[in-house]
């Protein structure tokens, strides 16, 4: 019995063998990369120890996740991360599949060369400008957009302290900066459907609407699910950077995240492996939301992750 | 057929209407830093959002060109990221395509594995064991193979491949072809659009590298690009920072900062327009029938 | 396991490099091996051997925070450094944003150098990483070597070294870099204030009679109200602006921005309790609420106050007594342009400058080291005039034309000022100042501008009191930020809402009575038991 199941997988390895060898570097490099070094998560559980290392330190249980729990703005910065990244999600996200879409809809192909080439520009300045522009822009006093304001009679806003204003500013930002960045890939699915699709539409008279919604889109339909069920995971990310720059005293009960928050107890304030707690914490939960959004995309016949 | 047309043209409008807005509004920041550039500071002091300067001054550039240590990043940044996207590319071809394959066994265990380094990683000490007992310490190897291969890149390549119709791939295999020759010469020449996509992430990717230089070298001569622009860019210090700040004078300059912007960036946005035929195949033939 | 890993992984890199066949790989990968190389054989071999000199160079490994731009690898600095201090210098630098990444890396990695800096988020270098490590066995107590060494005795003062002994086990694990002594005041708009004929201020009175001035008159004549008469800047989150930038305020209220000060009554409280704490938050109110502060001091991100003084857009910024010719690299009219004065008096008349020991950061010897006094050696002799001025001003003929150590006049082609800046900076020191000075003064290429320099701070000097405050080694407040950070950040949100006016006065009271003073009471007791420890 044994024999022939052995014999069996020994068959089925054969048949598939070149398949199994192309796969055996990638596995090997994550193997040697990703799981060699992941030891180091057990730092969240221990009181590091210089000399002793990792494996020697004394174990503190949950010691550090007691304390994270038990700090009183915990929740309103997990509220924070969430929430912001909600906000980015339902709005930031379908914007680069429009850009996308619209590209793809233009004529003039040098017109679409240049306007391509335009939006993906801003990704390339880091947020430290971007933050330094928008401040500049937006001052109650000397921003161009209060000026403009006070000379429609409005009184002027003080955006970046203003709590009702810097969740939209988070997103407007991260679109302006990102989203014809984020486009490529769409723009690398639309061009990979079957361009017969297109001709026998056209034939049927389809206009290009039509064609948009019932050829295009289903067609990209894929690479829209897994890029959020991918983004879903990265739910308590919200960017350091952009966070950082634009955050300030005064609008801190709502710009704190948990980014920040590791960047303010950890390394501000000299307690060591609590950047690792707080890693360890948010990675479980876009973990668990990974796992849930990939299980409804498979309930609902579509490709998920695996 | 006339109405048809009509409503193509509406939609034409307000198409192009949106994405020049929006082109307008991507344009703003890099032209911002690319004008400063060229401005003389009190230009600037005297109106932080005007773009036309009055004068053209390129002394920051001549100033940044006489920094050994920028060229000597720039040669440790053309080489990472050369190297880094064909090792990339290579290895996530190879390794996407079997697990695009839904029969193959043991090829769910394998996704989560290669899931679950999205999520855990070890933190920075036992990387850098890692690095020393590989013997690539100090060597630019250091800054292209922890890179090399990507769970979020690889998981949208092997989504990508996955969708070419299996039709394709049928006939090839009637005709005797075994999966090395039905990958590189079926599923590679169609998977050119998002071939052509991580190059462009990859390749933006090593020339954006700072970290890891600080971490698995100890030499200057091994920096990067991006690591030497950074370090002049950010202003991350405390009060102890502005007072020392004030011995290397003239060097953290605002318009010296912008120069080397857009010294450090040019080369590689000009990627992209190379790359673009690829992102067009589908919409050429489209549109010629069309 | 993991060499097997490892070899498979280099075959498989190999055949990798085989099939991309890219030429440009190998030939990046034998460039940094070679170098490896070349760095432990001897370098500079046409700088002339000395005959005389007996001893072989020792070997130091130092590792330092050093800014991105300078070139380590054939630096004349260093080489001429090696020469005169007979050593072999091995340099590893991380750029300065990321030192401490690679400090810790460093520190865990079992395999330390013979001399490491240490920053320290203090500026003392004495920091809870220096504690962690000595803590853990790492770091050699030096207590009873140090005495041995003249120029780290003289130049290193006794408030230095009480500064940066450990609080765990009162011992030395450090040794501090000196730094110029810095007199905090502020900086203003001269024109502006000869435009509005007022004198510079010296008095709270006074300082609001300018800043109603600055705000209303309009003092750039640009025919429009949009000047504002003074501004802060915050460098970093969870370090509120206020208690940042305004040394020259908080004065007035007889209120230091640091611990260790004696309160109007002779007794040392927290500063939140202290008699001035109140009245200077309601004069920040005041000035916030008649539009005399710009309305964005509260946010404005470390140098942006600077910029708005160099747009003309406020008259007023914190400042010491380098920072006027310091500007000049960012406004070349500074110097005609601003004028540095001290703080403001206080309801005594008292204009106190709040001195701190002057260090930025330290050095640390690893336990059991071998060459632990040859470093020291070295560092004596980097605590000398000489070393200093080579540190910091580099090579005659190569970054100076001439320098005269007595006045402090330095000339410099172009060419030699961009050599400087890749070749050696105050990062690359291994002590910062001499009795409290830099070997130069900054921008000060004139002897107009030295003039001015000295002409400022002799007048500011003059004014103010100097007030020397000890080292606060009360572990428990100087880590509110770890052990309490949510009641921290409430304070400071509380602070700001009563400068705003989002809550009263009573409210805010409220909570420093209910929460704030509990919350602190602890590190309080220790502080208050400390400083009276201290003696008078």
């Amino acid at each position: 019995m044994f024999a022939t199941s052995s014999k069996k997988t020994f068959r089925y390895l054969n048949k598939k063998k070149f398949l199994y060898l192309l796969l055996l570097p990638g596995i090997i490099y994550f193997l040697v990369f990703n799981y060699v070094p992941m030891y180091g998560v057990i730092i969240a559980f221990k009181d590091f120890n210089f000399a002793k290392g990792i494996w020697n330190s004394a174990w503190i249980g949950f010691e550090n996740f007691r304390y994270m729990f038990g700090l009183s703005d915990f929740y309103t910065v997990f509220w924070n991360s969430l929430y912001l990244s909600f906000l980015k999600l339902v709005i930031g996200f379908p914007f680069p599949i429009i850009l996308a879409l619209f590209l793809n809809e233009m004529r003039n192909r040098t017109y679409q060369k240049i306007t391509q080439t335009i939006i993906y520009l801003p990704h390339f300045i880091s947020w430290v400008v971007i933050g330094g522009i928008l401040v500049n822009f937006l001052s109650p006093s000397w921003g161009v957009l209060n000026l403009f304001l006070k000379s429609l009679g409005i009184e002027s806003i003080f955006f970046l302290a203003d709590n009702d204003y810097f969740r939209p500013l988070v997103v407007l930002s991260s679109i302006w900066k990102d989203s014809g960045w984020e486009s490529i890939i769409y723009l690398a699915a639309i061009a990979s459907i079957n361009s017969e699709l297109y001709e026998a539409a056209s034939i049927d008279g389809a206009s290009r609407l039509q064609r948009l919604w019932s050829i295009t889109i289903p067609s990209i339909k894929s690479t829209i699910i897994i890029l959020l069920i991918l983004r879903l995971g990265h739910i308590m990310n919200n960017g350091f950077e952009q966070i950082f720059v634009l955050q300030n005293p005064m609008n801190l009960g709502v710009s704190e995240v948990f980014e920040t928050y590791a960047y303010r107890v950890g390394i501000l304030g000299g307690r060591f492996s609590f950047g690792a707690t707080v890693g360890l914490f948010t990675s479980v939960i876009g973990l668990i939301f990974l796992l849930v959004s990939n299980r409804i995309a498979k309930l609902m016949k579509e490709d998920g992750i695996w | 057929m006339n109405i048809r047309s009509s409503g193509d043209k509406l939609f034409d409008i307000i198409n192009y209407a949106c994405l020049t807005l929006f082109a307008i509004a991507c344009l703003f920041p890099f032209f911002y830093v690319a004008a400063f550039s060229v401005t003389p500071y009190n230009e600037y002091l005297a109106n932080p959002l005007k773009l036309i300067p009055n004068k053209l001054e390129f002394s920051a550039y001549t100033q940044i060109f006489k920094m050994d240590q920028l060229w000597i990043g720039y040669r440790n940044t053309i080489i990472i990221t050369v190297l880094g996207v064909c090792i990339n590319i290579f290895l996530m071809i190879i390794t996407a395509y079997p697990l695009s394959k839904r029969d193959l066994k043991g090829r769910g265990f394998a996704l989560v594995l290669i899931t679950f380094t999205m999520f855990f990683n070890g933190g920075l000490i036992p990387n850098f064991y890692l690095i020393k007992s590989l013997d690539l310490y100090n060597t630019l190897w250091s800054l292209v193979l922890p890179n090399a291969l990507g769970a979020y890149n690889l998981l949208l390549m092997k989504n990508f491949i996955g969708n070419i119709p299996p039709s394709l791939e049928e006939s090839a295999s009637i005709d005797g072809a075994n999966e090395l020759r039905i990958l590189f010469r079926i599923i590679v020449p169609l998977s050119k659009p998002a071939i052509a996509t991580f190059v462009i992430f990859h390749a933006v990717t090593q020339w954006n590298t700072f970290f890891n230089a600080i971490i698995y070298t100890s030499k200057r001569d091994l920096w990067p690009l991006m690591l030497i622009v950074r370090d002049m860019v950010v202003d991350s210090g405390g009060v102890a920072k502005d007072v020392m700040d004030a011995g290397t004078s003239g060097v953290t300059e605002f318009t010296i900062k912008m120069a080397i912007i857009i010294f450090s960036t040019l080369p590689i946005i000009l990627v992209y327009p190379f790359m673009q035929k690829y992102f067009m195949k589908g919409i050429l033939v489209g549109s010629i029938k069309g | 396991m993991v060499t097997k890993k490892h070899r498979t992984a280099k075959t498989l890199i190999s055949l990798l490099i085989l099939a991309t066949a890219l030429a440009a790989c190998s030939s990046g990968n034998k460039e940094s091996n070679t170098s490896e190389g070349s760095t432990n054989a001897p370098q500079s071999t046409n700088k002339g051997t000395d005959a005389a000199e007996v001893k072989k160079p020792v070997t130091i490994k130092m590792f330092n925070r050093v800014n991105a731009e300078i070139v380590l690898k054939d630096n004349p600095v260093i080489a001429e450094v090696e020469k005169i201090a007979n050593v072999k210098l091995e340099i590893e630098a991380p750029p300065i944003n990321n030192y401490v990444d690679k400090l810790q890396v460093l520190m865990a990695s079992g395999d330390l150098p013979d001399v490491i800096y240490n920053w320290g988020t203090a500026g003392n270098g004495a920091d809870a990483n220096m504690e962690k490590w000595a803590q853990n066995g790492l770091l050699e107590p030096l207590d009873d070597k140090i005495a041995n060494y003249p120029n780290l005795m003289k130049n290193i003062t006794p408030d230095m070294w009480n500064a940066v002994k450990s609080v765990n086990d009162g011992k030395t694990y450090i040794i501090p870099r000196t730094n110029a002594v810095n007199h905090w005041g502020y900086m203003i708009n001269q024109q502006w204030l000869d435009k509005v004929s007022l004198q510079a201020p010296t008095t709270l009175d006074e300082l609001t009679n300018v800043c109603e001035a600055f705000t209303e008159q309009d003092p750039d004549g640009n025919g429009q109200k949009d000047t504002y008469c003074l501004s802060f800047s915050g460098p970093d989150l969870g370090r509120n602006t206020i208690w940042n930038a305004s040394n020259f305020l908080t004065a007035a209220f007889g209120l230091p921005v640091v611990d260790g000060v004696k309160d109007a009554d002779g007794t040392y409280k927290i500063r939140e309790k202290m008699s001035g704490y109140i009245p200077y938050l309601t004069y920040l109110k005041k000035l916030n609420d008649e539009k005399l502060i710009d309305p964005e001091f509260l946010i404005n991100k470390i140098y942006v106050d600077q910029e708005k003084l160099n747009q003309n857009r406020v008259g007023i910024i914190y400042a010491h007594q380098s920072t006027v010719l310091g500007n000049i690299s960012k406004d070349p009219e500074s110097d005609k342009k601003y004028t540095y004065h001290g703080v403001l008096k206080d309801a005594n008349g008292v204009a106190a400058d709040w001195v701190t020991p002057a260090m930025w950061g330290g050095w640390m010897i690893p336990k059991d080291s071998k060459n632990v006094d040859d470093v020291l050696a070295f560092l004596d002799w980097g605590n000398t005039a000489e070393a200093n001025a080579l540190f910091q001003l580099g090579v005659k003929g190569v970054t100076f034309d001439s320098y005269d150590p007595a006045t402090k006049a330095i000339s410099r082609t172009d060419e030699q000022t961009t050599k400087l800046s890749t070749l050696t900076s105050s990062y690359m020191t291994p002590a910062n100042a001499i009795n409290g000075e830099g070997a130069s003064i900054v921008n000060a290429t004139t002897t107009e501008r030295i003039e001015l320099y000295k002409s400022q701070l002799d007048a500011a000097l003059g004014q103010m009191t100097i007030v020397n405050v000890p080292a606060v080694r009360a572990p428990k407040i100087a880590s509110l930020n770890s052990t309490i950070p949510d009641l921290m950040k409430k304070k400071d949100d509380n602070e700001i809402k009563f400068i705003t006016g989002t809550i009263t006065e009573q409210q805010f009271k409220a909570f420093l009575e209910k929460e704030w003073y509990p919350g602190t009471a602890d590190a309080e007791a220790e502080y208050v038991t400390f400083m009276n420890s201290l003696g008078n």
